[in-house]
C-alpha cells in the first residue's frame, strides 16, 4: 500500500505545485533567520551572523529540486510532456498526419464494423432467457439417410412428456396467412406454435398476455393470437385498445390477446418475413385428424428448452434412448430399418449455420486489410524518423537517453492510433447499416448491432496494438544512430543508409504478400460467383413476372371454404388463366404451385413401377398448367407437355432428365409409373414427357429430380403465376393484381418479382461476399501500390548523386529505368512469394465457400500475379521516369 | 556534509530525524540544532540533505508537517511523527542494532 500513499500525496501536491514551492522557500528562508538569531546569541555582529547562516544553505537548490522531483509524480509530468510535444510535432506535418490518421481509420473503421456484426451474430447469446438452454430439434431416419422428415403430433407429444430432456417443447409451423377485416387483403407471416412458445423462449409480451389456459384447452386452432409490434402497427395502426379485437386470417376468426416487444423475432425459419402473427391450438380438431396418426409427420419443426444443467451432447444422449424405446414400443409406426431419431442442437448454431463460415472469412480479410494499414503507416513512419535523425540526435547529444527518444517516438505513434481510432469508430458507426443494407437477408439479426462494450473493447485493442506495431519498429530504428555523421548531415542524405531501406523494402513486401491473399481470396469468390451466374436456371427468365398468391382455408366449418375444394381451385386457376391471357402485351400464362430458384417445391417420398415405399427416393413435386414449360421455356426432351385434358381422369407425370436419369438410368421412362406420396391408395401416374433440368433452389445448388403434376389434376392452396409480356414485365403487376380481385377480391399477391429478380436474388450471398471482399483486396492493392512508389521513390531520391555518375559515366537512360523497375519488381516479386504461401493456406480452408472453382484455378492466380505485377511496374515507373531523366551535373552538384 | 565532520551513511540521517521528532514536533533549525547536540557536535546537517530528507518522508508518510509558531513567534513548519513513522523508527533501530552489532563481532575478530 506504501506506493498507493505516495501516489496520492503525490497527486495532491501535483496539484498544489505552486504552493509547494512557495511554503518550501518560505521554511528555508525561515531557517535563515533563525540560524541567524542564533548566531547573534552566540555572540556575532549582526553581519556576521547573517553570512555564516547563508553559508549553511549550501546546496539549498539541491535540496528543491529533490524536493519537488519528490512532490511530482516524474512518470506523469513527463507523459503530459510527451504528448503536448507529440501533438505538436503531429500538427506540424499535416500531410502525413492526414494520411496516416485517414489510411488507420478506414482500417480500424472497416474491421470495428465487421466485429459489430460477428459480435451480435456470433459472439453475443440470443436475446431470450438462459439462451444456453434453448435447442433446435430436427428428425431424421438416420439409416435411411432422410433428414428434417418433421415431427407427428403423438411425436411432439412423447418429445415432452416421456424423454425426460425438455422443460418446455414447442412445434413451430411457419405459415401464409390472408388478413382479412382490415383495411385491404394482406398476406402475413404466421407462425403456428404450442402453447408453450413463449415459455420455450421465456419473453413477456409488450401489451396483453401470451397463450395461457385458453389456448391450452382448446382442441384445435385457438381464437387468441398474438401480434408482433410490426404487425400491430401496420395492420392495427398502432390501436392501443387493439386486446380483444378480432380479424380474419384465412377467413377463420381471431382475437388479439397480446402484442410482442418491438426487437423479439422468431428464431428460425420463416416463409418470408418477419412473423405477424402467433396461433396455436392442440391439433387435434379439423382441419387436424382427432386422432393423430403417428405416422403423419407435419409439423416441420420443433424448438425446445432442455432441462436445466443438461448440455445438448447429454440430452442427445437421452433422445437416443427414447427413440429407442419409442421405436420398441411402436413397431407398427417405425421401419426398424430406418432408424427414427430426433436430434437436438444448440438453437444458436443452428440459426447462425452457414453464415458462420462467411462472417469469420470477412473478420480474416479485414484483419489482414488493418495488417496492410499497419504496415503502410510504419513506412511513414521509417521516412519521417528518417528525416528527423538530425532532430533525434541533437535531443540525444543534450542527454536524451534512447528509451526517452523511443518513449517521445511511441508516444506520437499511439497519438495517431488514438486518433485513427476514434475515426475508426465514426467509420465503424456508420458502415454496418450500410454492410447490411447489401447483406443477404437470410443473416440472422436476432440481436441489434450496437456499439456496446465488446465493440469499443475490439476497437481500442486494434487501435493499441496497430499503434505499438506501427510505432515500435521505427522507434527503435531511429533511437540508433551515430550521433556525429548525423548531427552534420542535414535531412537530405541521413538515413540513406541500407538498412533503413532494408526494413522499408520489407514492409512493402509483406504489404504485396498480404494483398496477395486476400486479392486470391476475392478473385476466387468472385469466380465462384460468375460461375454461378452463367449457370444455365434450364429456362429463359427474361421478360417473366411471377407472383404468389394465397387461397384460404379456414379451418372453422362455417366460415367461406371455397378453396377446400380442388374442383374451386380449378376453377379460379383456369379463370385467371383466361384473365390474364386476355391482356394486351402478353405472350403466355402458367399456373403453378411452386417457384423455381426459392426451392418452394416440396420434396416428397416417391413409388416408381409400383415398388415398395422406399424413403430414399424422393422428388420435389410441383403441379404445373399446361403452358407451364413453354411460358419458362423449359425444354422438352421426350414425350409430350400437358393438355388441357390432363384433369385427373386418366393421371399424368412429367419427370425431369434428373429424375429419368436416377430412376430409369438408361431406360425410355415414357409409359412407365410412379406415384407421389406414401399413402397406399395414391393415384399411379403415367409418365408423358421428360423436360430439361430447371433450378428449384439457389443457381448454385445442384440438379435435383424434380417430378410435375397437372395443376387440374392436383392443385394446391399456395399459387403462383407466371406472365411471359412482349414488353418490360414490371409494368404488367399493376393489370395482374386488378384481374387477381376481379376473380376474387379476397386473394393476397405477393412476391412479385421478375424471374431475373429471382435469379440474382438467389445469389445474393454469394455476390456480396465476392463484394466484400473484392472492396478490401482493393484498398489493399492501394496500399500496397502507394507502398512500392514510397519506396522507390525515396530510393531513386537518395541515390540522385549516384545515379548522375552513372549517368556522367555513360549508363543509357533506359538502363536506369531499368535498374529502378527492377528494384521495385524484386520487392513485388518476393512479397508474392511469401504470400503466395498464405494465400494457398487461405484459399484451400475456404474451399467450402467455392463453387465449380478450385482453390488453385490457374487463371485466377495468374491474374492476380499479373496484376500485382502491373501495380508494381506502374508504381515504379514514375519514380523510375524521373530517375532517367536526371541531369547528370545537376545530381553532381546537389551534395 | 561539512568539512572534517563524519559523512553520515546513507539512511542514517532519516532514522536519527526520527528519533529526534520522537519527543516532540520541530521545524527544521530546531531540528539540525537538535541533531548537532545529540551528537556532540560531530554531525553538522545542512541544509541540503535536512530538507531533502524530511521530503522524503513526509512523501512515504511517516513524519506530517504543519505551519506553526516557533518559541520567538516566528512563523515555521513544525513536523510530527506519525503512527507509521513510529513503527519504521522501531524497525529501523532494530535493524541497526544488528547490523551495528554484526559490525562490532566482524571488527573484533582476529
Amino acid at each position: 500500500m506504501r506506493w498507493l500513499h505516495r501516489l496520492v500525496f503525490k497527486l495532491k501536491n501535483l496539484a498544489a505545485r505552486g504552493r509547494k514551492e512557495a511554503e518550501l522557500a518560505e521554511e528555508l528562508r525561515a531557517h535563515v533567520e533563525m540560524q541567524t538569531e542564533a548566531n547573534i546569541a552566540a555572540g556575532m555582529d549582526p553581519g556576521e551572523a547573517r553570512t555564516a547562516a547563508l553559508r549553511k544553505l549550501g546546496g539549498v537548490e539541491q535540496a528543491r529540486e529533490y524536493c519537488r522531483d519528490e512532490f511530482a509524480i516524474q512518470w506523469l509530468e513527463t507523459l503530459v510532456r510527451d504528448v503536448r510535444h507529440g501533438v505538436r510535432v503531429l500538427r506540424k506535418s499535416p500531410g502525413f498526419t492526414g494520411v496516416a490518421i485517414a489510411t488507420l481509420a478506414l482500417g480500424i473503421g472497416a474491421s470495428t464494423a465487421v466485429f459489430s456484426v460477428v459480435e451480435a451474430v456470433l459472439l453475443r447469446p440470443l436475446p431470450y432467457r438462459s439462451p444456453g438452454e434453448l435447442v433446435n430439434v430436427d428428425f431424421e431416419l438416420s439409416r435411411a439417410g432422410t433428414t428434417n422428415v418433421g415431427c407427428s403430433v403423438p411425436e411432439l407429444d412423447d418429445l415432452r412428456e416421456r424423454s425426460g430432456v425438455f422443460a418446455e417443447i414447442s412445434m413451430v409451423f411457419p405459415m401464409d396467412g390472408n388478413l382479412t377485416g382490415v383495411a385491404e387483403p394482406q398476406r402475413v407471416e404466421a407462425m403456428a406454435v404450442s402453447p408453450s412458445y413463449f415459455r420455450v423462449l421465456g419473453i413477456a409480451p409488450a401489451l396483453g398476455r401470451t397463450f395461457g389456459a385458453e389456448e391450452e384447452s382448446v382442441s384445435g386452432w385457438a381464437q387468441g393470437c398474438v401480434l408482433s409490434h410490426k404487425a400491430w402497427m401496420t395492420h392495427f395502426g398502432g390501436d392501443p385498445h387493439v386486446l380483444g379485437r378480432k380479424f380474419y386470417m384465412d377467413y377463420d376468426t381471431f382475437r388479439v390477446v397480446g402484442v410482442m416487444p418491438p426487437e423479439f423475432r422468431h428464431p428460425g425459419r420463416t416463409l418470408a418475413a418477419e412473423v405477424d402473427v402467433w396461433f396455436t391450438g392442440g391439433m387435434r380438431a379439423p382441419p387436424f385428424a382427432p386422432e393423430p396418426v403417428r405416422g403423419y409427420r407435419l409439423i416441420p419443426g420443433v424448438i425446445g428448452r432442455l432441462v436445466p444443467g443438461l448440455t445438448p451432447a447429454q440430452a442427445q444422449e437421452k433422445l437416443a434412448a427414447f427413440a429407442a424405446r419409442t421405436r420398441h414400443d411402436f413397431p407398427r409406426d417405425y421401419v426398424e430399418s430406418e432408424r427414427w431419431m430426433p436430434r437436438a442442437s444448440s438453437l444458436q448454431d443452428k440459426l447462425v449455420g452457414d453464415v458462420r463460415g462467411v462472417l469469420w472469412l470477412f473478420l480474416a480479410a479485414v484483419l489482414l486489410v488493418l495488417l496492410i494499414c499497419c504496415a503502410t503507416i510504419a513506412n511513414l513512419m521509417l521516412v519521417r524518423a528518417v528525416g528527423r535523425r538530425q532532430e533525434m540526435a541533437v535531443r540525444s547529444a543534450l542527454g536524451a537517453s534512447r528509451v526517452t527518444i523511443v518513449r517521445q517516438l511511441v508516444i506520437e505513434s499511439l497519438l495517431l492510433a488514438g486518433a485513427g481510432g476514434l475515426g475508426g469508430l465514426i467509420v465503424a458507426w456508420v458502415l454496418p447499416p450500410v454492410l447490411l443494407a447489401y447483406a443477404p437477408a437470410s443473416v440472422p439479426r436476432l440481436n441489434a448491432l450496437a456499439v456496446n462494450g465488446h465493440v469499443l473493447g475490439f476497437a481500442l485493442l486494434a487501435s493499441g496494438l496497430t499503434g505499438l506495431v506501427f510505432g515500435m519498429l521505427p522507434a527503435l530504428r531511429a533511437s540508433k544512430f551515430d550521433l556525429i555523421p548525423d548531427l552534420k548531415a542535414g535531412s537530405r542524405t541521413a538515413g540513406a543508409e541500407p538498412s533503413a531501406q532494408r526494413w522499408r523494402s520489407a514492409l512493402v513486401a509483406a504489404q504485396i504478400a498480404l494483398s496477395l491473399v486476400l486479392l486470391a481470396g476475392a478473385g476466387l469468390l468472385l469466380r465462384s460467383f460468375l460461375s454461378a451466374w452463367h449457370t444455365n436456371p434450364g429456362f429463359d427468365p427474361h421478360q417473366v413476372l411471377t407472383g404468389r398468391i394465397w387461397l384460404p382455408p379456414p379451418s372453422d366449418a362455417k366460415a367461406r371454404q371455397t378453396y377446400h375444394d380442388h374442383g374451386n381451385r380449378v376453377t379460379l386457376i383456369r379463370e385467371l388463366e383466361r384473365r390474364f391471357s386476355a391482356l394486351p402485351a402478353v405472350q403466355s400464362v402458367a399456373i403453378a404451385t411452386a417457384v423455381p430458384l426459392t426451392a418452394s417445391s416440396w420434396s416428397t417420398p416417391i413409388r416408381v413401377d409400383g415398388a415398395e415405399a422406399d424413403t430414399a427416393a424422393v422428388a420435389q413435386v410441383t403441379s404445373v398448367s399446361p403452358d407451364y414449360f413453354r411460358t419458362l421455356r423449359i425444354s422438352l426432351l421426350r414425350g409430350r407437355v400437358f393438355t388441357d385434358s390432363d384433369d385427373g381422369r386418366d393421371p399424368v407425370a412429367i419427370i425431369n432428365a434428373a429424375a429419368a436419369a436416377r430412376y430409369w438410368p438408361g431406360q425410355d421412362p415414357i409409359g412407365r409409373r410412379l406415384s407421389c406420396g406414401t399413402e397406399a391408395d395414391a393415384p399411379q401416374c403415367t409418365i408423358v414427357g421428360v423436360v430439361g433440368n430447371a433450378k428449384d433452389g439457389p443457381l448454385d445448388t445442384p440438379d435435383q429430380a424434380h417430378v410435375y403434376r397437372p395443376v387440374y389434376q392436383d392443385s394446391w392452396l399456395a399459387l403462383a403465376f407466371f406472365v411471359r409480356a412482349e414488353g418490360a414485365p414490371a409494368t404488367l403487376t399493376q393489370a395482374l393484381r386488378r384481374e387477381i380481385h376481379g376473380a376474387d377480391a379476397d386473394l393476397p399477391i405477393y412476391q412479385v418479382l421478375t424471374m431475373e429478380q429471382l435469379m440474382a436474388r438467389s445469389l445474393v450471398r454469394r455476390r456480396f461476399m465476392a463484394g466484400v471482399v473484392g472492396v478490401f483486396a482493393g484498398f489493399s492493392l492501394l496500399l500496397a501500390g502507394v507502398g512500392i512508389y514510397g519506396v522507390i521513390a525515396l530510393t531513386v531520391t537518395q541515390r540522385t548523386r549516384e545515379i548522375g555518375v552513372r549517368i556522367a559515366l555513360g549508363a543509357s537512360r533506359h538502363r536506369i529505368s531499368a535498374m529502378v523497375l527492377n528494384h521495385g519488381l524484386t520487392i513485388a516479386a518476393i512479397g508474392m512469394a511469401a504470400g503466395s504461401l498464405g494465400g494457398v493456406a487461405a484459399t484451400l480452408a475456404m474451399r467450402e465457400m467455392l463453387f465449380q472453382t478450385h482453390p488453385l484455378d490457374p487463371l485466377t492466380w495468374l491474374s492476380i500475379v499479373l496484376l500485382l505485377f502491373a501495380v508494381a511496374a506502374l508504381a515504379c515507373w514514375l519514380p523510375a521516369r524521373r530517375a532517367s531523366a536526371t541531369d547528370p551535373m545537376i545530381a553532381l552538384r546537389s551534395d | 556534509m561539512g568539512k572534517g565532520k563524519s559523512d553520515l551513511l546513507q539512511g542514517t540521517l532519516d532514522m536519527l530525524i526520527l528519533k529526534a521528532l520522537q519527543l516532540e514536533p520541530m521545524h527544521g533549525f530546531g531540528l539540525s540544532v537538535r541533531l548537532g547536540q545529540m551528537s556532540g557536535g560531530v554531525f553538522q546537517v545542512e541544509m541540503g540533505s535536512l530538507y531533502p530528507a524530511l521530503c522524503r518522508l513526509e512523501a512515504q508518510g511517516w513524519i506530517k508537517a504543519e505551519w506553526g509558531v516557533s518559541e520567538n513567534n516566528r512563523r515555521a513548519r513544525f513536523y510530527k511523527l506519525t503512527a507509521s513513522g513510529r513503527k519504521q523508527f522501531e524497525a529501523e533501530t532494530a535493524e541497526w542494532a544488528l547490523l551495528a552489532s554484526t559490525i562490532e563481532t566482524m571488527l573484533r575478530a582476529t
